[in-house]
């Protein structure tokens, strides 16, 4: 009822501790993994004292071990070949468990029992059902267990702390004597710690229960185990342990009077009542060789130190160096255990930010853009820069002259040749030199003329003579050229169309000399007034009626304006 | 008096002469008119008759070949034109039966201007004389009466 009890409890502190959440390396930490092994019995540690550190998260491990070691009574060579598996619980916890595939024992005692008494003669309290010399290859027990991982390294705890619990299935037979046919329980505490990333060293200490046979009351005992390893990170590491067993009771006892023929050797020889159980203690030193993808095979010797010598017994034998000495063996996998946290390498310089892509625009304008010869336009420059620089600018065009050039803003001023001028502007930023050019095209345009028409002056049919009224029209002309010295007129002589064209052109001429010849009488320059005569070319009225065909008889003054003149 | 009788008796004869140089293409009989008397403003003058050998236009208006009592008014040609001398462009009418059947502006060149005029002996004093000009636009009706010359332009 105890039993079940227990285990009840370490399965459900199994449950308790694994519901946690998953372990997470602290922020600013990485999670590192360190390479690890088994013990005999599948779970995390040296080789057989185990480790407070536990699988990963589902992850597993498993192994095989040829497993050795010797005990005082009958001089017996007990071995195992065992098969370990183990799967990691969210980081807190790992089941496993190993089978013992084949377990043999070699008692050297003859007879089997009662040499010696009961310190040589006697049962050993793992296997007391042992009666003969030699067991054969047996199936052996079954152990399962669990793991609790309570503190670890890799969550930065200065130690591994873990709590173990197992039970031996009795699959051994009684018979053969490779068990007791009666089901044990264990629980250990277990301390361990990775000294500077090169030595592990780790302890156990725990209480072995076992059920005792019908046969004979065994005693349980309180187990411990003291072991490192090194060097941790190392392909080849060493192993070294003292582990065993403080039996709480000093002998085992045979129940039962007579000895029931289960328990009497095959010789007939009958154990003692009571077999004297010394302390198991045992110091090994192995060597493991484990590749980084977590494979391993290692060998190793053990020396029992409760076992004697039949030497010191003054007994010849060949073999004295089987009954301290035990070889092991393992190979194995395991993908090694979180380690301790490292900080994370410091994040890569944030890539400097995407350099602004520097864009610049200028575009340039004029108003107006239609100017006269000689005139002036107002140039004017419009930047977009995309990283605010100042902008300096240049102005230039292949005719005309600009007030400042290198103003943002400035006055152009028109060559005196009609046509089209490009006038270009050139933005730059002086930190990258950076520059950008617009053009506008101005239209250079010839001053408008204007023209002033004074009124006509008519004359008589086929004469060019001057009436007074023709003088007094040409006074207002001669007023206002004096006025305007700049002015200039052109005189044109007109004609009716009767008469030859020949006659008219003449005709038209006369006209126009005459009213030029009034003007220069009246003090207008002669380089002032120019004539020609259009005779009856350019009617302005209607030359089918006389009435308004003597219109035609006349001289025009076009007076011709330079504008800004 | 005798002295006014012998003035009149050889205008008589000079438009009779007139006259007669005419008859090839026109006839005319003069009028009345004042020798070496302009045609003034506010005066009509009495041209007489005078014949028009082919159809024409006068003042845009077909005319027919005829024979016409030419009458100048005293109205001027208008617009007036700052120049010219306004007398001398005025209205004439062509009258047929007594009345007036067309009209145009007659062009009146004093006797003593004529030469800077024509280029061609004028028909004599109290003579008509029609011509056609640049080949067939115009017909001319030149008259000399009363010392002045009365051109008329018609559009053939």
């Amino acid at each position: 009822m105890s039993r079940r009890f227990g285990i009840l409890a370490l399965v459900g502190a199994l449950f308790l501790v694994t519901g946690e959440a998953r372990a997470q390396a602290p922020a600013g930490m990485e999670e590192t993994v360190r390479p690890a092994t088994t013990t005999i019995y599948g779970d995390t540690g040296l080789w057989f004292v185990p480790t407070g550190e536990v699988l990963r998260d589902k992850t597993w491990s498993a192994s095989g071990y040829r497993v050795n070691w010797d005990v005082r009574q009958g001089f017996t060579d007990i071995s195992h070949f065992a098969g370990t598996f183990a799967f990691g619980v969210k980081d807190r916890a790992e089941i496993f468990g190993a089978v013992r595939f084949v377990t043999r024992i070699d008692r050297d005692t003859r007879p089997i029992f009662g040499f010696g008494g009961d310190r040589f003669g006697g049962v050993d309290n793992n296997y007391p059902f042992v009666r003969q010399g030699w067991s054969g290859n047996d199936f052996g027990d079954v152990f399962l267990g669990a793991k609790i991982n309570l503190l670890s390294e890799s969550r930065q705890s200065p130690v591994a702390l873990a709590i173990r619990g197992m039970v031996k299935a009795p699959t051994g037979s009684a018979d053969d004597g490779s068990g007791t046919g009666k089901m044990d329980g264990a629980f250990d505490f277990i301390v361990s710690k990775e000294i500077a990333s090169v030595v592990e060293v780790s302890g156990n200490l725990g209480y072995v229960h076992r059920g005792d046979p019908d046969q004979f009351d065994l005693s349980s005992g309180m187990r411990f185990g003291l072991g490192a390893q090194f060097p941790t990170r190392s392909p080849l590491k060493f192993t070294t342990e003292w582990f065993g067993e403080r039996y709480f009771e000093d002998v085992v006892t045979r129940l039962g009077s007579p000895a029931p023929s289960s328990v009497t050797g095959i010789d007939g020889s009958i154990p003692p009542v009571t077999s004297q159980l010394p302390l198991q203690s045992t110091l090994m030193f192995g060597a493991t060789w484990q590749m980084r993808n977590g494979f391993f095979a290692g060998a190793g010797i053990d020396w029992s130190a409760k076992a004697e010598d039949r030497e010191d017994l003054g007994i010849d034998s060949d073999d004295n160096f089987g009954t301290k000495f035990g070889w092991q063996f393992r190979i194995g996998y395991h993908p090694g255990v979180a380690g301790r946290p490292v900080p994370l390498p410091p994040p890569p310089p944030p890539p400097p930010p995407p350099v602004a892509q520097h864009t610049l625009t200028v575009d340039a304008q004029c108003n107006p853009c239609t100017v006269e010869v000689g005139a002036t336009s107002n140039v004017t420059a419009t930047a977009k820069d995309s990283i605010g620089c100042v902008i300096t600018y240049r102005w230039s065009a292949p005719t005309g002259t600009f007030a400042n050039p290198v103003q943002q803003n400035t006055v152009w001023t028109a060559p005196n040749t009609p046509g089209t001028v490009p006038v270009t502007v050139t933005g730059t930023c002086p930190s990258d030199s950076l520059s950008a050019s617009d053009s506008v095209n101005i239209q250079v345009v010839p001053r408008a003329v204007k023209t002033i028409t004074f009124e006509d002056v008519y004359f008589d049919f086929d004469r060019y003579s001057l009436t007074d009224a023709a003088q007094r029209i040409l006074a207002q002309a001669v007023a206002a050229m004096k006025a305007d010295p700049t002015l200039r007129v052109r005189i044109e002589g007109h004609t009716c169309n009767i008469g030859t064209a020949e006659y008219n052109l003449a005709l038209g001429d006369r006209r126009a000399r005459s009213v030029q010849q009034y003007l220069s009488s009246s003090g207008i320059a002669a380089d002032r007034l120019t004539t020609v005569s259009f005779g009856e070319e350019q009617p302005k009225h209607d030359n089918s009626r006389e009435e308004t065909r003597r219109l035609n008889r006349r001289a025009a003054m076009t007076v011709q304006l330079i504008a800004g003149n | 008096m005798n002295r006014y009788v012998n003035i009149g008796l050889a205008c008589v004869m000079a438009a009779f002469i007139g006259a007669a140089a005419a008859e090839l293409s026109a006839q005319a009989k003069p009028a009345a008119a004042g020798q070496g008397q302009p045609a003034m403003a506010g005066t009509t003058t009495n041209l007489g008759s005078v014949r028009i050998p082919r159809a024409v236009k006068a003042d845009g208006k077909d005319l027919a070949a005829g024979t016409y009592q030419i009458r100048v008014t005293e109205t001027p040609a208008a617009p007036a034109a700052p120049g010219q001398t306004p007398q001398y462009e005025r209205w004439a009418e062509f009258l047929s039966g007594g009345k007036v059947v067309g009209r145009e502006v007659v062009t009146i060149v004093p006797g003593s201007d004529i030469k800077q005029v024509a280029e061609v002996p004028p028909p004599p004093a109290g003579g008509a004389r029609t011509e056609v000009l640049k080949g067939g636009d115009y017909l001319r009706l030149w008259l000399n009466r009363g010392g002045n010359h009365y051109l008329i332009h018609f559009n053939i």
